[in-house]
């Protein structure tokens, strides 16, 4: 018998099929929040939520200004080489211009013909060289200031992670409530999965340890500074916005 | 790691003279469990959510065949492998071959009890593969070559002094006294090896059967760095993780963070469906996940102690614990410390009989009964492994001397006069044995009788009223 087969049979043994509950799991109904969509408050919250975490947060009227911010932040690093996503939010927000303007490079390696992924060391490389990573957010998080993340073929993984610093340009009118709220957003079956990028990525604040006589220290592997730029826009004709 | 739960009582003594365990204890005691309690605190209906989510795992471990099929399903439809194993010996097999088979060097693991539990690292060494444990805590005790004394912080048993001495003589670090330092250094030399690593390892935090997820929490990084980087990620997972929809998963998710560090979300929580889709430009080219038995069906068999299998590891008991939080995780003498530890050590290793003593380092108190987030009832369970030990014959009975003590103890207690002749005894005896005590925990016999204490104040009483 396989592994599989004696598990299972066990499995089996072990629980009365007769006596069984019910199939259907419980449901739970005591998620709600007070804030209304794209609000004022739901951004304050957000806001508050972050900063909490040690996220600076920057707001912008809208995605020209988010790219003046942006410069700014980079600026004040000192930044020379940056590791960004390259969709469609980035070029919303005019940010491949803003960085050549500022005559900073960005290491992020071109994708080869029809999408193929550039060489894995060599993204690894240089996003670990990169002094930041620059990416979109798909989502905010109201409630716990968390930053959502979906990759796919133009946003990486890794520039959420392995350079020091992490900016990221949020929606405002991406923010949601809560948890619950997001995993609505998500897809729900893995043919609906396949279509999307392989993860979803929830970033709440900068990378952290406490494993040394539990004292806090910050950046041990991923980014130390993570910055959140809230811009104001109507995205509602963006092609990457989940139906 | 091999296992030697028999040896608590001499453990926990050592633990008990140990300056530098102690000091790190009383930090748990006033960080972690204030933590928590702060966290709770905050939540609004936490005791619905927590109600919510025994519900969860209790639906999820009567049906459990029914998600571990659904998920094997899903997981090979996003494109991953799924393996099954049934005990440590199979799982470390599974994870050598495809080591071997992929030409693999370099591993790079995330902090996982269960491969902790199945000793692999031991294993992937022996066949001469570079293995490193990447979450701060994990790679201080990996060097050291110790096992992990708490299921969230595994180092937590050490000294900054300690580490950095460690790291001076291991890896030829300079002198730091600084934990940013430390940490800096350990960065520096851990991103090396995740450049050119070629599988990672990590564990589950949780399994979404309906969509194929694999759920893990983390605040470090290192999680991610294993998963994103190298071509290959391998998930081991105990079969008990699995929960049916993302819908649950938010009820869980709400738990485990604010149990386990008092954080309403860890700071990375990643959501993995299967391997690298086409052009995307990091992430394993080949996911597999192997799922784990070794023991967990006999505990799903035993309707007593089933619900130990709710366990999500937020490691909440042992920071409100008093024995652990005076006794540390090593005194336990396996990878599952504290009061969760003392219930499952005993359930899951062969030797049962070596592991008898545990479900009495406690005092049962309750206090971790009143943490958990699933509300798996620990008291409940602890006294009925002290039971099964003395009773059941599968368990291994009782050393005779022990059963006959306790035979001989029960007639004596149930008999008035024996009773008080055996107390009259042991006071006339107090002067011979006394002497010998000091090494126990057994107090010697009181000079004056309680009862005949009370009879003589009942008397003063009566005389005080003028009775």
């Amino acid at each position: 018998m396989s592994d599989r087969e004696l598990i299972l049979s066990r499995i089996r043994g072990a629980l009365n099929k007769a006596s069984r509950p019910p199939s259907t799991p419980p449901v739970y109904e005591g998620f709600t929040s007070p804030l209304a969509p794209a609000t004022k408050e739901m951004v304050r919250m957000f806001r508050k939520e972050a900063e909490a975490q040690d996220v600076k947060v920057h707001e912008a009227s809208g995605p020209p200004e988010a790219g003046r911010t942006l410069g700014i932040i980079l600026k004040g690093l000192r930044a020379k080489t940056v590791f960004a996503w390259s969709d469609a939010v980035m070029e919303h927000a005019g940010i491949p211009a803003a960085l050549d303007g500022l005559g900073i490079r960005n290491l992020t390696p071109a994708s080869g013909h029809q999408g193929e992924a550039p060489g894995r060391a060599a993204l690894g490389n240089s996003a670990a060289l990169a002094d930041a990573g620059i990416t979109g957010a798909d989502f905010g998080l109201a409630d716990t200031g968390s930053l959502v993340l979906l990759s796919s073929p133009k946003k990486s993984r890794s520039a959420s992670l392995l350079p020091p610093v992490h900016i990221a340009l949020l929606p405002a009118s991406r923010i949601l409530p809560h948890l619950p709220a997001l995993l609505n957003e998500l897809p729900q079956d893995p043919r609906a999965a396949l279509d999307r990028g392989s993860a979803v990525t929830l970033i709440t604040g900068t990378s952290k340890t406490a494993d040394i006589e539990l004292t806090l220290v910050r950046g041990v592997h991923g980014p130390g500074e993570v910055h959140v730029i809230i811009y104001h826009s109507e995205l509602s004709d963006d092609p990457e916005r989940p139906a | 790691m091999k296992p030697c739960p028999g040896r608590f009582d001499s453990l926990s003594r050592k633990a008990l003279e140990d300056p530098h365990l102690q000091e790190a204890l009383r930090g748990i005691d006033e960080r972690l469990r204030a933590m928590r309690d702060a966290a709770f605190q905050e939540l609004p209906g936490a005791e619905e959510l927590r109600e919510q989510a025994r519900r969860i795992r209790d639906h999820a471990l009567d049906h459990l065949d029914t998600y571990l099929e659904r998920l094997e399903e899903n997981v090979t439809r996003l494109g991953g492998t799924v393996h099954w194993a049934e005990d440590a010996a199979s799982a470390r097999k599974l994870v050598e071959e495809l080591a071997v088979s992929r030409g693999v060097h370099t591993v790079v693991k995330g902090k996982s009890m269960v491969s902790e539990e199945i000793g692999l690292n031991d294993e992937l060494e022996a066949m001469g593969l570079d293995v490193v444990e990447t979450d701060l805590g994990e790679y201080i005790i990996q060097l050291a070559h110790e096992a992990p004394s708490h299921i969230v912080g595994p180092a937590i048993h050490k000294t900054r002094n300690q580490i950095a001495e460690l790291f001076r003589d291991k890896l030829g670090a300079p002198h730091m006294d600084d934990p940013e330092d430390i940490a800096r250094f350990a960065r520096e030399t851990l991103r090396k090896r995740f450049l050119r690593a070629d599988m990672g390892i990590t564990g589950a935090n949780f399994v979404v059967a309906s969509t194929g997820a694999v759920v893990l929490f983390e605040n470090e990084g290192n999680i991610r760095l294993s998963t994103t980087l190298p071509r290959l990620h391998v998930a081991i997972t105990g079969i008990e993780k699995v929960v049916p929809t993302w819908e649950d998963l938010s009820v869980l998710m709400q738990l485990l963070p604010r149990s386990a560090t008092g954080q309403k979300l860890s700071t990375y929580v990643s959501l993995l469906m299967g391997p690298r889709r086409a052009g995307e430009p990091d992430g394993a080219d080949e996911f597999h996940l192997v799922l784990l038995d070794n023991g967990r069906t006999n505990i799903l068999a035993d309707e007593e102690f089933r619900e130990s299998l709710r366990c999500i590891r937020c490691g909440a008991c042992l920071n409100t614990c008093p024995v652990y939080l005076k006794a540390g995780g090593h005194a336990y003498g396996w990878v599952y410390s504290g009061p969760i530890g003392s219930v499952l050590t005993p359930q899951l290793i062969q030797d049962r009989r070596s592991a008898s003593t545990l479900p009495y380092a406690t005092t049962l108190c309750g206090a971790c009964a009143e943490v958990c987030p699933v509300k798996i009832d620990i008291p409940r369970i602890l006294t009925g492994l002290r039971r099964r030990y003395a009773e059941d014959p599968a368990w291994g009975p009782a050393p005779r001397i022990e059963r006959g003590l306790f035979r001989l103890a029960g007639t004596i207690l149930r008999d008035r006069r024996l009773y008080e002749i055996t107390g009259r005894t042991a006071r006339r005896l107090r002067p011979i044995f006394e002497p010998r005590l000091t090494a126990s925990p057994f107090p010697p016999p009181a000079e004056t009788p309680f009862r005949h204490m009370v009879s003589a104040m009942a008397k003063t009483e009566k005389g005080g009223k003028g009775e």
